[in-house]
């Protein structure tokens, strides 16, 4: 299977081709996708099936995506939500 | 699938809408290469995948209005007969710890193995009650994932009593017997009457400490990641907004679509099947959607089915009553516990409200906002509503829910003006 090569947070990723954003973080060892709201706690995947929104990150400076149903792309630039 | 199937094999013109890429739902996951064969090459079935129902409405006469989202962009689909099978999503309960990251719910670890081979961790904890953690343990443990303990909160009996339930239904029981006999080869320790009631770590989980229900007992656990999940919450809100007719469950924090034995809800036109009309599992929800799929070419159920149905909802009424939600679990959450993960609403925040006379979870939602997020209180609601009842000493079903969303889904407002939802003066 072909690689794909994203960034996260300035961070080299590497993931499988249809992997989602999520799913690639994880496998890389990234658990924390943002810092939520109101208290600047740490979250990451949760549900994983794009219920709870609280992987919500940006990519390539777009409006919030949930990264457990987002699919990565070739050179994405992904920030934290 | 089976509704379409059967519909389509009786002369309807069936057009199939599933919101994932894959069809069979969350847990087949396009493992189940049969029915989808068979779909794909039926002249009279259209399969449209990654699309979404962002809203329906009941249509004059019969069936509903559908306002879906799918790769080609929005449309509305007008059919004169429409079946929601729209399943179910995990219920959450709150404990100390659980927003940290790497604590997720079995369904998540499920997901990132079947779907990307991605394993949660590496010490795992499977937790919670039901059946569901059998398979998600055995399936972590078979990818090479050390699950360290199964923390189940029925006890030991609740096994006696399933498998009475199960007497009669050969093939949920052999499923039942595959599953549990995985978790014993496997070697995973099995902590009965226990739960897990706090979650510690900086940035994600470390460990997690696990006590028996009423909190004595207590022993921590290192683990790199837990999953903890308390069975399922039915997916109603296109049905509610629909103005099909619910029935509440007496103790759950949950509702489920009432059906006839046609599997027609009280909308003309409009049939339910699957998790909706009551949690089930596989088996019930195909028997459901071939009866349903008959009923809409106006056909007789197939006889042979309807004694499927009437077993397996047997089936599941028996793992109902056997993997209750513990009474205690509200005693762990301490005053800073987050119970809504979007908004960041404590649990202090809640019982204030719930202090001051307020024993309504819409009423709270509005007050501290706890459901008002990102999620729409697809995830704390159901918590809310069991503490909200627990705390004000009412039913659960006499203090409102938040599963009532005018949208299924979130359209934009580009959506919804190339609907001619807005029309500019």
């Amino acid at each position: 299977m072909s690689g794909v090569t994203f960034r996260f947070e300035g961070q080299s990723i590497t993931a499988s081709e249809g992997s989602s954003i999520g799913a690639a973080l994880w496998a890389a060892g990234v658990r924390q996708l943002r810092s939520s709201r109101v208290l600047g706690r740490p979250r990451g995947i949760y549900c994983g099936i794009g219920q709870c929104y609280d992987c919500v990150v940006h990519v390539n400076d777009g409006p919030l995506v949930r990264a457990c149903i987002t699919t990565v792309t070739d050179g994405d630039v992904v920030t934290s939500g | 699938m089976s509704a379409a199937l059967a519909a389509a094999d009786r002369g309807l013109a069936v057009t199939l809408i599933d919101n994932s890429p894959l069809l069979g739902g969350q847990i087949w996951r396009g493992t189940n290469p049969e029915p989808v064969r068979a779909l794909g090459r039926h002249e009279r079935v259209v399969v449209e995948v990654s699309t979404s129902v962002i809203r329906a409405d009941a249509r004059d006469g019969e069936g509903a209005l559908l306002i879906v989202r799918g790769p080609a962009g929005v449309r509305v689909i007008d059919a004169p007969a429409l079946l929601l099978a729209t399943g179910a999503s995990e219920l959450s309960l709150p404990f100390p710890g659980w927003d940290l990251p790497g604590v997720v719910t079995p369904g998540a670890a499920q997901a990132l193995l079947k779907a990307h081979g991605v394993r949660i961790g590496a010490r795992v904890v499977v937790a919670g009650t039901g059946p569901f953690l059998w398979p998600v343990a055995s399936g972590l443990a078979s990818a090479g994932v050390r699950i360290v303990a199964l923390v189940e909160a029925a006890p030991v009996r609740a096994g006696a009593a399933v498998a009475a339930g199960l007497a009669g239904h050969p093939a949920l029981a052999a499923q039942a017997a595959r599953y549990l006999g995985a978790v014993a080869r496997a070697r995973i320790p099995v902590l009965s009457g226990r739960v897990v009631v706090a979650a510690h770590g900086e940035d994600r989980v470390e460990s997690v400490v696990v006590a028996r229900s009423d909190g004595s007992g207590r022993r921590e656990i290192a683990v790199d990641a837990a999953c903890v999940g308390w069975g399922f919450v039915p997916a109603v809100e296109i049905a509610r907004g629909l103005g099909c007719r619910e029935v509440a469950h007496p103790v759950r924090p949950i509702s489920t679509v009432a059906v006839d034995a046609a599997q027609r809800t009280s909308v003309p036109g409009v049939l339910a099947a699957g998790e909706i009309t009551g949690i089930g599992g596989a088996v019930k929800a195909a028997a459901e959607g071939t009866i349903a799929g008959a009923v809409a070419a106006g056909a007789e159920p197939p006889r042979r089915v309807v004694t499927v149905r009437r077993r397996a909802a047997r089936s599941a009424a028996a793992f109902d009553r056997a993997y209750p939600i513990p009474a205690g679990w509200l005693d762990g959450l301490e005053p800073a516990t987050v119970v809504c993960r979007c908004e960041d609403v404590t649990w202090q925040q809640v019982t204030d409200v719930i202090a001051d006379g307020i024993a309504d979870v819409r009423a709270i939602k509005g007050q501290v906002r706890c459901g008002m997020g990102w999620c729409q209180g697809r995830i704390c609601g159901p918590a809310l509503q069991l503490a909200t009842a627990a705390r004000a000493g009412r039913p659960v079903d006499a203090v409102g829910d938040l599963a009532t969303r005018p949208f299924a889904i979130a359209p934009t407002v580009g959506e919804l003006a190339d609907l001619g939802a807005f029309r500019p003066r």
